[in-house]
């Protein structure tokens, strides 16, 4: 296992053991195929810290956030908080949990009750703190929006009456009402202009250091990536392919399908055309038959070879604190 | 006429909205397609990207209309032409390719049906020529076992396959003008690649000319040969794709490169303050509220488009 980050602390707050969840999946009336939507997910967040998990539609990234909230039961593994297991958080004190991990949605527009002002809301999202009353609440509601960069009216307004940066500002405003020391971080920028993600990223940034909150970062952005995680792990049909601090891993990156996306994305720029063209993951997502043990990727690698397909990969660590699913990794990065 | 101009939109007006709340989505607005070209439209939500393309193919909303400019077509104006002339444009000199092609395509009908109409309408001949035509689309998209996908319906297709699918129907008649609307916005970073690398292929392959529409530059940058800054429904800078993006010259082009070329640790640009209300008349640059090197004069007059170099324009006072 790779440790996360070289804080001073470096114990976990969070933490993920070989995390794994199947779903049944009706493919037609009589027939039935599982899918393990997340296999063997192991990582841990330090207070103060950001992880970030990276993949397309169908790597397994929402199912980690809803067995992180407690939304979902894994089938194996563990998921500890402070030191104890999240079944024993759910079974002895779940409104404890639930208000100390909280979580912050990838569409603002969609996550707000539209017949609730943004007062009534972050009062709502109050309700499992015991420590303030009614008036208190009322009082945290302006310090919770001037907190996010919001004027104190802005709690008689309604979602419809705001942009997409305001409401998402809100949206973080919501998540840390209950005074979280985890939050879930679900494509928070995707939605918005990319001339405001950047002020959302700043203010996620200033409410860590002010807060020490520690973020688990759902992005397919790797903009946004590079600017917040310390750590990254980049999941491919539920399991991890690489992981490590992200900065070697955006600067260095060693999985062929790392490079894929990192190509597709920080690319386009005049400079990085030809850098572009070395490495590109063809064809789509496939379900793969049951009982394959081999590299997932295999169908879409270009660097793809017989034995990829014959033998399970294992993570393996090729430089202090960066792993890699790619037995070929270290020969084809010099290619 | 330039015989090597394909579509030329020159000053074009579009209002939406009921009377008491309209908005004039486009604001004067000029854009040239030369023949054999890719023009990549960038800007955020709201600067009127889509309404333009939209006043093209004459698909505007029910409350909006044209209320100024010309929009020509092969030096023909297309605004005078009825809607069943219009139709005759659509999707066989002019198609389009929208963002969510899911929903784009009809549920109802096969995709290889909704291709085959398209074909034949324009082309006319037998049901099973279109059909074989549709069926051949699909497979030049890069679709596996077209025969069969051929007759599946929208919902069994995944993002990334609709929108080569409605891409094959958009090329179906080998249009002269290819215009896609955010193509890939919402597919997976690998298949967005994919999507682009294609119609890019299939524009270059068939001689015809691009109208790429994107709020991402990088999408752009990687597509298109000439690039249109657009701003609260103006152009704000316009030209060959090396010049504008490589020496950005108004404001508010530099300050949208800088958002994309952020650096790690440090903290993220962004532009402060909003896009401007659309209902309101302005008088003077429209970015001029938002922009940091903003004088009186920016306040205060329109300014006027200017050649910088060859192929390099912007609406400027400063630059």
């Amino acid at each position: 296992m790779v440790v996360a980050g070289n804080s001073v602390e470096n114990v976990s707050l969070l933490e993920a053991r070989d995390l794994t969840k199947r779903f049944r999946v009706r493919q037609s009336w009589t027939r039935r195929t599982v899918v393990t939507a997340v296999d063997g997910l192991t990582f841990q967040v330090q207070a103060g810290r950001t992880v970030a998990l990276v993949g397309e539609s169908g790597c397994g990234k929402t199912t980690v956030g809803k067995l992180l909230l407690g939304l979902l039961k894994q089938d194996e593994g563990l998921v500890y908080f402070r030191g104890r297991t999240l079944l024993e958080w759910m079974s002895q004190a779940p409104s404890e949990y639930r208000q100390a991990v909280q979580m912050v949605f990838q569409n603002p527009l969609a996550s707000f009750n539209p017949m609730m002002s943004i007062g009534a809301t972050l009062m709502d999202a109050m309700r499992l703190r015991n420590d303030l009353d009614h008036k208190a609440r009322r009082m945290e509601v302006t310090q919770l929006l001037h907190r996010v960069g919001l004027e104190a009216d802005f709690a008689q307004r309604y979602p419809s009456e705001m942009s997409g940066g305001q409401l998402q500002r809100v949206g973080i405003a919501r998540a840390l009402a209950p005074n979280p020391e985890v939050v879930f971080l679900d494509e928070p920028t995707s939605a918005l202009d990319m001339s405001v993600r950047g002020q959302i990223i700043n203010l996620l940034l200033d409410l860590q250091a002010e807060d020490r909150l520690a973020y688990i970062l759902v992005a397919h952005d790797l903009r946004v990536v590079r600017a917040i995680a310390h750590y990254m792990l980049v999941m491919y049909l539920g399991q991890v392919v690489e992981e490590g601090p992200a900065d070697e891993v955006l600067t260095h990156p060693l999985h062929p399908y790392t490079r894929g996306l990192l190509a597709a994305t920080l690319a386009g720029l005049l400079n990085h055309v030809e850098e572009r063209q070395r490495v590109r993951v063809s064809g789509e997502v496939l379900q793969l038959p049951p009982g394959y043990q081999g590299c997932k990727l295999y169908r879409r690698c270009p660097f793809a070879h017989s034995r990829c397909q014959e033998e399970p990969q294992m993570l393996q660590e090729v430089a202090s604190n960066h792993a890699v699913r790619c037995w070929r990794a270290l020969d084809i990065a010099e290619a | 006429m330039n015989q090597s101009v394909l579509l030329e939109v020159n000053d074009l007006r579009v209002e939406v909205g009921r009377a008491d709340n309209r908005v004039r989505a486009i604001r004067g607005a000029s854009l040239t397609v030369q023949r054999g070209s890719r023009l990549g439209v960038i800007g955020e939500s709201g600067s009127g990207k889509t309404m333009t393309a939209l006043a093209i193919l004459r698909l505007l909303p029910a409350t909006g209309i044209i209320t100024g400019g010309a929009i020509s077509y092969c030096g023909q104006n297309l605004l005078p032409l009825s809607e069943s002339e219009m139709q005759g444009v659509r999707g066989k000199e002019i198609s389009m390719v929208f963002q969510n092609a899911v929903s784009a395509l009809n549920p109802l009908f096969s995709v290889g049906q909704q291709i085959a109409d398209v074909y034949r309408y324009h082309e006319g001949g037998s049901a099973e020529r279109a059909w074989a035509k549709a069926v051949a689309m699909l497979d030049a998209m890069g679709i596996p076992d077209p025969e069969r996908r051929a007759r599946a319906y929208p919902h069994q297709y995944s993002g990334g396959m609709a929108q080569r699918a409605m891409i094959a129907m958009a090329l179906v008649c080998s249009p002269k003008l290819l215009i896609a609307d955010e193509p890939t916005t919402g597919l997976d970073l690998t298949i967005q690649a994919q999507v682009l690398d294609l119609i890019k292929e299939h524009v270059q392959r068939s001689d015809a000319s691009l109208l790429l529409i994107s709020h991402d530059i990088a999408v752009i940058a990687e597509t298109c040969t000439e690039v249109a800054v657009m701003y609260a429904g103006e152009i704000l800078e316009a030209g060959h794709l090396e010049n504008v993006l490589g020496k950005p010259s108004s404001p508010y082009t530099k300050a949208l490169l800088e958002c994309f070329e952020a650096e790690s640790g440090a903290r993220l640009p962004y532009i402060a303050g909003r896009v401007p209300d659309l209902r309101h008349e302005m008088i003077g640059c429209p970015f001029a509220p938002r922009c940091p090197v903003a004088q009186a004069v920016c306040h205060q007059e329109h300014p006027e488009h200017r050649e910088l170099e060859p192929k390099h324009w912007v609406a400027c006072h400063l630059a």
